[in-house]
């Protein structure tokens, strides 16, 4: 499995394996030995073998940007989880259950609505405590199974979300 | 390290007639291997893409990291039995690196009959279970099986090493403390409900994952509810409700990404400490291995010519030179780690065998792994050598083989027949890898040799009714036998069964060495401790 990294927003597929030697980085079939050394001045030097490149490099958070031959890019790494639950509709399901028995006390969406990942779609009271129960995934509400007032057993089906790909 | 000096002709005309030969069998063994690996009729890949499944081979390469080697085991399983409906008995397992970690992997091949079980899947399955408790390695299971073959339920569900043993080995490596995970891509049904079950990690994939003990026809039928298959045993009912699995995933792709996370958060073992150093080419090119081996398996040659094309520097320490010259023992280096080799030049005599006996306790002592070059028709017979006790030096032999604590590697170059297997740690002796070259035979004795006792035994019953046979009613019994024996004895036979871990192509083997020596020091190596030598 590759690593997944954009390129000013161009997304690149990657790996960066080990030889005896160092580094050797993996593009679709080319596999080339690379270093990132310094030089005497405390430079940054892009080695590829053939090609020594002086570079600047500047983290921030997630984001590396580079300069290098005059031009500036910017990197940004996604991790392999991340990206394939992206790519496959986000990791949550469609059907949101209770965590445990209650009663509801506020219900903000009706079927049909349209609601973004971490929204509240149902609000519930139990033991004292009132929850928020959030929207696992952006999606369309098709169902809200319980109206307020009314009282649901523990792992019972709150709301569901139209399924992907319907 | 003195380099052993060849004297092998390579520009004579049986140099290159081997070569041809030898690289003809290395060929046909890559084309049966690339079938294996990747043709299948297209309504199977059909039915795999309609259930949104991904190809078993591209799930592998998903789940190791790009550039690595991957080490795999009996992948031509089963291409002699049932009538080849199962290639690679549906199972694929081996050593490969998922996040940096050495792991076994065992991947059920849901492209052949539906990832269905038969008795030698199950052996494989076991085998590869196995080498991971042997080698004390954290394990990947890639499950997507229809369940037992229940045609053949006979052969692979009672017995000791049966579907049992899959989920007592499983209980097992838990029990010592090596990490398994499961990933789930399919169904996981009846007992194969107990594989994500049984291992510390889990991750299911919505939609397409399952795990449960009787599926919804099963469950209509004994109790007549009505269940879909997501509620019975789905990702979201078994990672929000059972808990019998850990990690729901959107898709085969998100669940191998997890998976190697989770790899990635096992702490590597420490590895034992052996001798090593940093590695060296062999001096003679291992190329010429094809025109070394002949072109009949009863033609000798000089072990030593292997040697120089599979150790580094082609360098070999020769332990008691002079003595019992048929057993050639001494010490050398594959990718840098020392081992004690002990390869045929002959058949075992009593000197041979004793000083086998001796080389093994001194490389166990060493704390040296030992590598069997196995190229054997047998211990020597005759009144001479049964006086001199050729039989009880051969136990000592077995005995030290047996009693060795440090990793066996064996691996058939030519032929291994008779008794003399068991002194050259064969599979019952329990090395942790055991690989056959293409061109290998083994069997209790040799074709022409069965062939002859068993025809022999015939015609003296029959004389004792006062019947003589003519040449053609002797052949008539002599040739089907031997025809069998040469069909039995065969590598392929013998990978077919799952007798060894795989057929080698020659030039590969130092590299498969390599991987299998730095796989075995994950388990740490027992004191030296034998039984009774028979004096």
């Amino acid at each position: 499995m590759q690593h997944h990294i954009s390129i000013n927003d161009v997304p690149h597929r990657l790996w960066l394996g080990r030889s005896a030697d160092g580094y050797v980085l993996h593009v679709g079939d080319v596999v080339a030995p690379v270093a990132l050394r310094r030089d005497a001045d405390g430079q940054s030097v892009l080695d590829t073998g053939e090609r020594q490149v002086p570079m600047v490099v500047a983290v921030d958070g997630d984001v590396i940007h580079i300069h290098l031959d005059g031009e500036a890019y910017r990197l940004a790494y996604t991790d392999a989880v991340t990206f394939h639950a992206a790519a496959a509709g986000g990791a949550a399901g469609d059907i949101v259950r209770a965590p445990m028995p209650g009663v509801v006390i506020a219900s903000p969406v009706a079927a049909g609505e349209d609601v973004a990942a971490g929204d509240t779609l149902i609000v519930i009271e139990s033991m004292k405590l009132e929850t928020a129960i959030k929207s696992p995934r952006a999606g369309i509400v098709e169902t809200v199974f319980f109206t307020l007032g009314q009282t649901f057993d523990r792992d019972a089906i709150l709301v569901k979300l139209v399924s992907e790909g319907e | 390290m003195a380099r052993i000096l060849s004297t092998i002709d390579t520009s004579s005309e049986i140099f290159r007639a081997n070569s041809a030969h030898n690289k003809g069998l290395a060929e046909e063994l890559r084309g049966r291997q690339q079938a294996v690996r990747h043709e299948r009729p297209q309504r199977d890949l059909d039915r795999l893409a309609r259930q949104n499944k991904m190809y078993p081979r591209d799930r592998l390469e998903a789940l190791l990291d790009p550039g690595t080697p991957f080490l795999e085991f009996s992948t031509l399983a089963a291409n002699m039995a049932y009538d080849g409906d199962a290639p690679g008995a549906g199972q694929i397992s081996g050593i490969g690196i998922v996040a940096g970690q050495e792991v076994v992997i065992h991947a059920d091949d849901s492209s052949i009959k539906g990832g269905a079980w038969y008795p030698l899947s199950v052996k494989k399955i076991v085998r590869a279970l196995d080498i991971a408790i042997e080698n004390r390695l954290p394990m990947i299971h890639l499950c997507d099986s229809a369940g037992g073959y229940l045609q053949l339920q006979r052969e692979l569900f009672a017995d000791r090493y049966y579907a049992g043993r899959i989920f007592r080995n499983q209980s097992i490596l838990s029990k010592m403390g090596v990490p398994q995970l499961a990933v789930v891509l399919g169904h996981c049904t009846a007992g194969g409900a107990y594989i994500p079950a049984l291992s510390d990690y889990s991750v299911i994939v919505r939609g397409t994952g399952a795990i449960f003990l009787g599926g919804p026809p099963l469950v209509k039928a004994a109790t007549g509810e009505i269940v879909t298959v997501e509620e019975l045993g789905g990702a979201d009912m078994h990672t929000t409700v059972s808990g019998t699995a850990d990690y729901p995933a959107a898709s085969e792709a998100h669940a191998l990404a997890l998976a190697r996370e989770i790899v990635g958060s096992w702490t590597p073992a420490e590895k034992t400490v052996v001798d090593r150093i940093a590695p060296e080419a062999p001096h003679y090119d291992p190329e010429e291995l094809y025109g070394i081996l002949p072109r009949d398996s009863r033609t000798a040659f000089d072990m030593r010519e292997l040697i120089a094309r599979i150790v580094d520097g082609s360098r070999f320490h020769e332990y008691q030179p002079a003595y019992g010259t048929t057993l050639i023992c001494g010490y050398a280096r594959i990718w840098g780690y020392k081992v004690g080799i002990l390869a045929n030049n002959g058949v075992l005599f009593n000197d041979s065998s004793l000083k086998g006996a001796h080389f093994i306790q001194l490389c166990d002592k060493n704390r040296t792994p030992l590598l069997f070059l196995q190229n054997i028709t047998g211990f020597m017979v005759g009144k001479e050598y049964e006086r001199r006790g050729i039989s009880k030096d051969g136990a000592k032999l077995i005995m030290a083989v047996s009693g060795a604590s440090v990793p066996k590697f064996t691996i058939n170059c030519n032929g291994a027949f008779g008794a003399g297997v068991y002194g050259m740690s064969g599979r019952a002796f329990d090395p942790r890898f055991l690989f056959s070259w293409p061109g290998s035979g083994t069997s209790v004795m040799g074709a022409e040799q069965a062939a002859n006792v068993l025809s022999e035994v015939k015609i003296r019953q029959l004389e004792r009714e006062g019947r003589t046979l003519s040449e053609a009613e002797i052949a008539a019994i002599r040739d089907p036998v031997l025809e069998n024996y040469k069909h039995e004895q065969s590598a392929y036979y013998a990978t077919s069964e799952i007798w060894d871990d795989g057929i080698l192509d020659p030039v590969d083997t130092r590299n498969a060495l390599g991987m299998c020596i730095s796989a075995s020091l994950n388990a740490p190596i027992d004191p030296p401790h034998y039984g009774v030598f028979r004096l």
